[in-house]
């Protein structure tokens, strides 16, 4: 039995803002069914690199390819279509719908009916049954009604999870899923990250952390980034353990411990 | 915490959580219209019930821009190009011995055509270019409305008379009240439908984050063409609507001040909810004719007036009196007199917002605080 490709393939990736070279020639591989997380003091390029892997951002050089196919010139709602679903470092929701009806509308999206005319969604139970179990699949069952602008940040990530699992994703990108969350929200966050993936033994996972607690509590691979280029690549103790890591990390508050605090990257 | 302005879900949330609400709820609109006419033709009379049909129209010109304006969050200050233009071409087939029903139908199909080019002129607009672009384009359909003699120019057209539908007499004001009833009510009715389908709740998602309904799966350019059609169709139908009640038309139904009123009643009655543009002709209807009188310094007025709800409920008079904001308001009230520290107590916003770890939930676009205590 052949190996799957690799789930997400970066090869000589390179994004400059002006003089400043943000990603400066990256090569990673995220292995299929595998959890990888990227780290890095503020300013290492993480954010770009995760923009260039959802489509958000084009990169100067360099290719993306999703299981072996090149995606570099696909756009973010082309990725979505290949099975990449994503959240974003702050929640984004539908704010002025119910969680429910933020669940529906990512069914029938994913039914491929969104503009259909003639169907009522609230009015038919298997759709608005499968809103309901995407809704408790991250525990947000009881805030059904509840209008997503209302729902608090730890809550508007799991409904964003909610929305972004619908679509039965291959590969997930989760951007900084515990900042601006309490450390209670952030443990059960990593419990609910677990748990789908060991419902699902294919599904990839891709998220960048300043939360070593994130990181150390769920990654597979750690890839540590500084000044956008991949500094060191391994598993979580050989990347704990690495002098390179203390040295990148030298100065910043945000020390590999398992107690950080989380913190948004500026 | 300041009261968090509470958004608002789809037509009346309240109601939508019962169960086979969204089943058995479609000919409501029609129910309500018709109700609300066979009052209208026995309180009022002469000309009041010319005044009820005209709020009729309106009702289902401001709903058909609020698709735009309140489902897909995008003001268009042209959609009285699609009004005027329905209302001509009714105004157009006087002559020809066309069914009044049939021209109505014409009208809204005169919306839909004139739409397909302003979509390519409006692609990859965003925003405050859309509003320009629905402007300028209506300004210049204005004028070159204006300036035809054919079209009657300056002083219209006239003439138009519809005295009999379906066989039905309509030489009275209450006869022909129940004729323009009936049409808004089936209009009002596929609004409704269109409004609870997917098709009405991804153009909400739209409106509340193009990018991310793109990634959820929904093809946002393709549903902001085709609400645009079917808010320019629904326009036509109602300036056909028009034309056969005033028997004239003229220019001025196409002058930019109409798509701005037409918004404007939107906001009125709150754009968030199903029956919020039609409430918001009715009062701006109604205020205006109140304030006919008072002559030069009417329009000052009524601004006045507008001014006043708008500010006291950004979200409309509708959108102020949502399930949950009642429900926000009952406990602040019991809060401030002291019985609700038990409620107060239990995990609602205000004591989450307290909790120092977590910041608090992201600030919604939905206008001002509107303070705490009582106005």
């Amino acid at each position: 039995m052949t190996a799957p490709p690799a789930a997400i393939e970066l090869v000589g990736v390179a994004k400059s803002y002006g003089q400043y070279r943000a990603v400066d020639g990256v090569d990673l591989v995220v292995p299929h069914g595998g959890l990888t997380a990227l780290i890095g003091p503020n300013g290492a390029g993480k954010s770009t690199l995760f923009g260039i892997v959802a489509g958000d951002l084009a990169a100067d050089t360099g290719r993306v390819l999703m299981a072996g196919q090149d995606v570099s010139r696909v756009t973010a709602s082309g990725r979505a279509r290949l099975g990449l679903g994503r959240t974003f470092q702050t929640a984004r929701v539908f704010e002025r719908l119910s969680a429910l009806e933020n669940s529906v509308i990512a069914v029938r999206a994913a039914d491929k009916a969104a503009l259909r005319v003639t169907d009522q969604p609230r009015g038919n139970r298997r759709v608005v049954e499968r809103a309901r179990a995407g809704l408790d699949l991250v525990g947000l069952g009881r805030q059904a009604d509840r209008t997503a602008a209302l729902l608090a940040q730890g809550e508007r990530k799991r409904l964003e999870i909610a929305l972004a699992l619908t679509a039965r994703p291959r590969i997930l990108l989760l951007d900084e899923p515990t900042a601006g969350v309490g450390r209670e929200d952030a443990q059960s966050f990593i419990r609910l990250i677990g748990s789908l993936r060991a419902a699902d033994q294919d599904l990839t996972v891709l998220l960048t952390a300043h939360d070593m607690d994130v990181v150390f509590g769920l990654a597979e691979t750690v890839v540590l980034l500084s000044l956008g280029k991949v500094v060191l690549s391994g598993s979580p103790e050989e990347v704990a353990a690495a002098e390179v890591t203390r040295r990148v990390y030298l100065g910043d508050k945000h020390a590999i411990t398992p107690a950080a605090a989380p913190a948004g990257e500026g | 915490m300041p009261d968090a302005p509470v958004p608002v879900a789809t037509g009346l949330p309240g109601l939508s959580r019962i169960r086979g609400w969204t089943r058995w709820s479609w000919p409501l609109p029609a129910v309500v219209i018709i109700v609300a006419n066979a009052i209208a033709v026995s309180v009022l009379g002469g000309a009041d019930v010319y005044t009820w049909s005209l709020i009729l129209i309106y009702g289902l010109f401001a709903s058909s821009t609020n698709i735009l304006f309140g489902w897909v969050g995008r003001a268009s200050f042209g959609q009285a190009a699609f009004f005027g233009t329905g209302a001509y071409m009714v105004a157009f087939l006087r002559e020809q011995d066309v069914p009044p029903l049939l021209a109505l139908l014409v009208g809204l199909g005169a919306g839909v055509v004139l739409g397909i080019p302003l979509l390519i002129l409006l692609r990859r607009s965003s925003g405050i270019t859309f509003a320009m672009i629905t402007l300028i384009v209506a300004q210049i359909i204005y004028q070159l409305v204006f300036t035809n003699r054919r079209l009657g120019g300056e002083t219209g057209l006239s003439g138009i008379t519809v005295t009999s539908v379906l066989g039905q007499d309509l030489t009275s004001y209450q006869a022909f009240s129940w004729y323009v009833a009936s049409v808004v009510a089936i209009a009002m009715v596929v609004l409704w439908r269109l409004s609870e389908s997917s098709f009405g709740m991804s153009l909400r998602a739209v409106r509340d984050d193009e990018t991310k309904a793109a990634i959820v799966g929904i093809p946002v350019r393709r549903a902001q063409a085709i609400a645009f059609l079917v808010a320019g169709g629904l326009a036509g139908l109602a300036g056909a609507m028009l034309a056969q009640v005033q028997s004239t038309v003229s220019a001025d139904l196409l002058f930019w001040t109409v798509s701005g009123n037409v918004v404007i009643m939107c906001l009125l009655g709150g754009r968030y909810r199903f029956w919020g543009p039609f409430l918001g002709a009715a009062v701006f209807i109604w205020v205006q004719n109140a304030f006919l009188q008072t002559g030069a310094l009417s329009d000052l007025l009524i601004g006045a007036v507008f001014l006043v709800i708008v500010l006291v409920v950004p979200d409309g008079i509708l959108g102020s009196v949502a399930p949950d904001r009642l429900g926000a308001l009952i406990r602040r009230a019991r809060t401030a007199r002291g019985i609700g520290s038990s409620v107060a107590a239990g995990p609602t916003e205000s004591t989450r917002d307290g909790d120092s770890a977590a910041p608090a939930p992201q600030p919604v676009r939905t206008g001002p605080d509107r303070g705490q205590g009582p106005r």
